[in-house]
């Protein structure tokens, strides 16, 4: 054949093949169902566009999130005090019988009952009144001559008190104490079957002790909204990658109760801070499955204020040996990763306060926490389009707690002038499950800078298998850390 | 009914007129699908794409800037494109030591060889090769263009063209 020049090639399959009817060249016409399947999605984009929508609404909701809590961390701090969780003269018997009382200062004529209950004290500062209470009966009663001889004493400066007792063994239904600044629900879980008999006890009042600072809980769930950069999602179509992650973690904290215990309103007032950084990598398995493990280390700061009345006692005075005076009060505190009990020294800057003066009392707590989280999670590309991708992802998270540091700074206070205070520093990084489980979901919108580089912006949660909190039995505290998150990665795919 | 009516119909969601612009255009589409997949399936897949896309983006089209086949073909050309890049990252340069797999009936005359017979000739080329000879000869688009469109240089596009032609002309040799 003699050899033809290109163009004519060119020419000669263009005109062969330019008006083809495959029909009637061996093939079948494509049938008419092709059309039907195609019109049929051809009314996707409408469900595709809301998709997109509720994505990027979800991921916009994150950002303003993360606006929020970051801007109400830079303010709480002042408008906290109004919002604590404060119950008056408060005091907890830790006896073998999980009692539990509390007292409260009444006025005469608008006595409250005040309930005396098993529920697990978050923190408390009790003292030998313990002992005076041990041996309370869970059936009291109080002789009519009683309540006048309380008036008597009511001119003399003490405090009227009703105490209901309830005993731990007995339990049946909830019943909740209610904050009496806020009325907010304070703790639950005491409980009694026995008719609950009230009483005013002067002898005990006067014996009181530097009390209060009284919270409770029987489980912890953190709620942590944070800007997380440590989220993986994956890119669509990329065979492997790898990413850098780093951010600033702002994060509010809700205590609920977890386990079998009654919910739980009250509120713990905690205020999360800390970084992130970290670094993964992903491997694609198909277009739309990936594996992607990341690890990274979370720096957590947490701050609690406490702010209480407390009566004082001058036999707590201790005078030292360098002639200062301290006052020696028993605390017991409950956060939600660990406990602390101890006998701590107040200093006393002012050895003339009288017996049963009121004083305002304010506690800052703050715990900061290492932690180091490895993330397995499989990733499933939702859609991809051009240079934009959604994805879902689930996952597990190992957490390993590096330590937990905490301190304690107490003032006392008679107006505005100081009266006495303290400061203590604790590791607790032994009460706690240093290695605990979490799970994970994220929805994630990723787009592509150029072919190897991408940024995902995402949203997720993350909710605690095992308890962070080391528990022995069921009446502790369990801790589950749960948190919401957003945050955006940068990608290499190569 | 005309062609512009039918498409004004489409448009308006006339399902009459959804089949009747399917029924006049579905062998010149699916003969460009046929001609950039080896395989009928990926062709018919192509083709559905294809058809998502037209009827969606049917409103968009302007009669008065330019002709429906051209308009529809472009976007086939491009979900065929599209589906090769699924299957396949990037058009790279094909060894020319590739064969030619077509059924041979014996010595034919040039110009008696079928349409079906040329178009396997052309499924039966590599990738790139087949890619680009298409989008070159059967679609018209410059080397500029082509370049673009697969994320390649002017001059690879130039060299597949040339080794295609090689391959097409030493195959058709064989043939007659």
């Amino acid at each position: 054949m003699e050899e033809r020049k290109h163009t004519e090639l060119d020419k000669f399959f263009k005109s062969r093949l330019e008006n083809t009817d495959p029909a009637e060249n061996g093939w079948n016409l494509p049938p008419l169902s092709i059309l039907d399947s195609a019109l049929a999605q051809v009314t996707t984009p409408k469900s595709n566009k809301r998709k997109y929508g509720i994505l990027w609404i979800l991921g916009a909701i994150g950002v303003m999130g993360i606006i929020y809590l970051g801007i109400s961390n830079l303010i709480s701090i002042n408008t906290i005090n109004g919002e604590l969780i404060t119950l008056k003269n408060t005091t907890s018997l830790t006896n073998q019988n999980n009692y539990q009382l509390q007292t409260k200062t009444i006025d005469k004529s608008s006595a409250q009952p005040v309930e005396l209950s098993h529920a697990k004290p978050k923190a408390q500062i009790a003292s030998n009144t313990s002992d005076l209470l041990k041996s309370t009966s869970t059936d009291i009663s109080m002789p009519k001559s009683s309540k006048r001889d309380l008036s008597t004493k009511e001119q003399n400066s003490l405090r009227y008190t009703r105490l209901k007792i309830a005993k731990n063994q007995t339990s049946t239904s909830p019943t909740i104490l209610e904050n009496h600044k806020s009325n907010q629900p304070i703790f639950e879980q005491s409980i009694s079957t026995k008719t609950l008999d009230t009483l005013q006890v002067p002898q005990i009042i006067a014996s009181l002790p530097f009390d209060t600072l009284s919270y409770e809980a029987t489980g912890f769930s953190i709620v942590n909204a944070s800007f997380d950069l440590a989220t993986t999602i994956s890119q669509s179509n990329s065979k492997a990658s790898v990413f850098l992650t780093g951010g600033i973690l702002n994060s509010c904290l809700h205590m609920t109760n977890i386990d079998a215990a009654p919910f739980s309103l009250t509120k713990y007032d905690e205020f999360y801070q800390g970084y992130s950084v970290g670094m993964g990598a992903k491997r694609a398995l198909t277009n739309k499955i990936s594996l992607s493990g990341t690890l990274s280390f979370n720096l957590i700061n947490n701050k609690s204020l406490f702010e209480d009345e407390v009566s004082y006692n001058s036999a707590k005075e201790v005078e030292q040996l360098d002639g200062s005076m301290t006052y020696n009060s028993d605390v017991f505190m409950e956060t939600p990763m660990a406990s602390f009990n101890d006998m701590v020294s107040y200093r006393l800057l002012d050895n003339t306060i009288t017996d049963g003066t009121l004083l305002q009392h304010k506690t800052d707590i703050s715990e900061q926490y290492q932690l180091l989280q490895l993330t397995l999670s499989a990733d499933y590309t939702i859609f991809s389009k051009d240079r934009i991708s959604g994805t879902f992802s689930t996952g597990l998270s190992t957490n390993y707690i590096l330590g937990i540091d905490q301190t304690m700074d107490s003032k006392v206070y008679q107006a505005n002038d100081m009266l006495m205070n303290m400061s203590l520093s604790n590791d607790l990084t032994s009460e706690v499950n240093r290695v605990h489980l979490s799970g994970t979901i994220n929805l994630g919108i990723s787009y592509r800078l150029t072919d190897n580089i991408y940024l995902q912006l995402s949203g997720g949660y993350e909710k605690g298998i095992t308890s962070v909190r080391k528990y022995s039995n069921n009446s502790l505290p369990k801790t589950f850390i749960s948190s919401l998150s957003s945050g955006l990665n940068v990608g290499y795919t190569f | 009914m005309t062609e512009l009516q039918i498409i004004q119909g489409v448009k308006q969601g006339d399902r009459e007129a959804q089949t009747l612009l399917f029924k006049l255009y579905r062998s010149h589409w699916y003969m460009i699908c046929l001609r950039y997949n080896k395989d009928t399936n990926d062709a018919l897949d192509a083709l559905q794409n294809g058809l998502i896309k037209i009827y969606s983006k049917i409103n968009m089209f302007d009669s008065t800037k330019g002709n429906f086949k051209a308009w529809s073909s472009q976007i086939i050309v491009n979900e065929n494109l599209m589906l090769l890049r699924k299957h396949k990252q990037s058009f790279a340069i094909e060894d020319l030591s590739e064969s030619i797999d077509l059924e041979q009936n014996g010595e034919t005359p040039l110009d008696m060889l079928s349409a079906e017979e040329l178009t396997k000739l052309i499924q039966a080329l590599p990738d790139g090769y087949r890619v680009i000879f298409n989008m070159y000869v059967m679609e018209g688009y410059s080397h500029a263009d082509i370049a673009k469109a697969l994320d390649i240089s002017v001059g690879t596009s130039k060299s597949q063209l040339f080794k295609a032609r090689k391959l097409l002309q030493a195959k058709l040799e064989v043939l007659i």
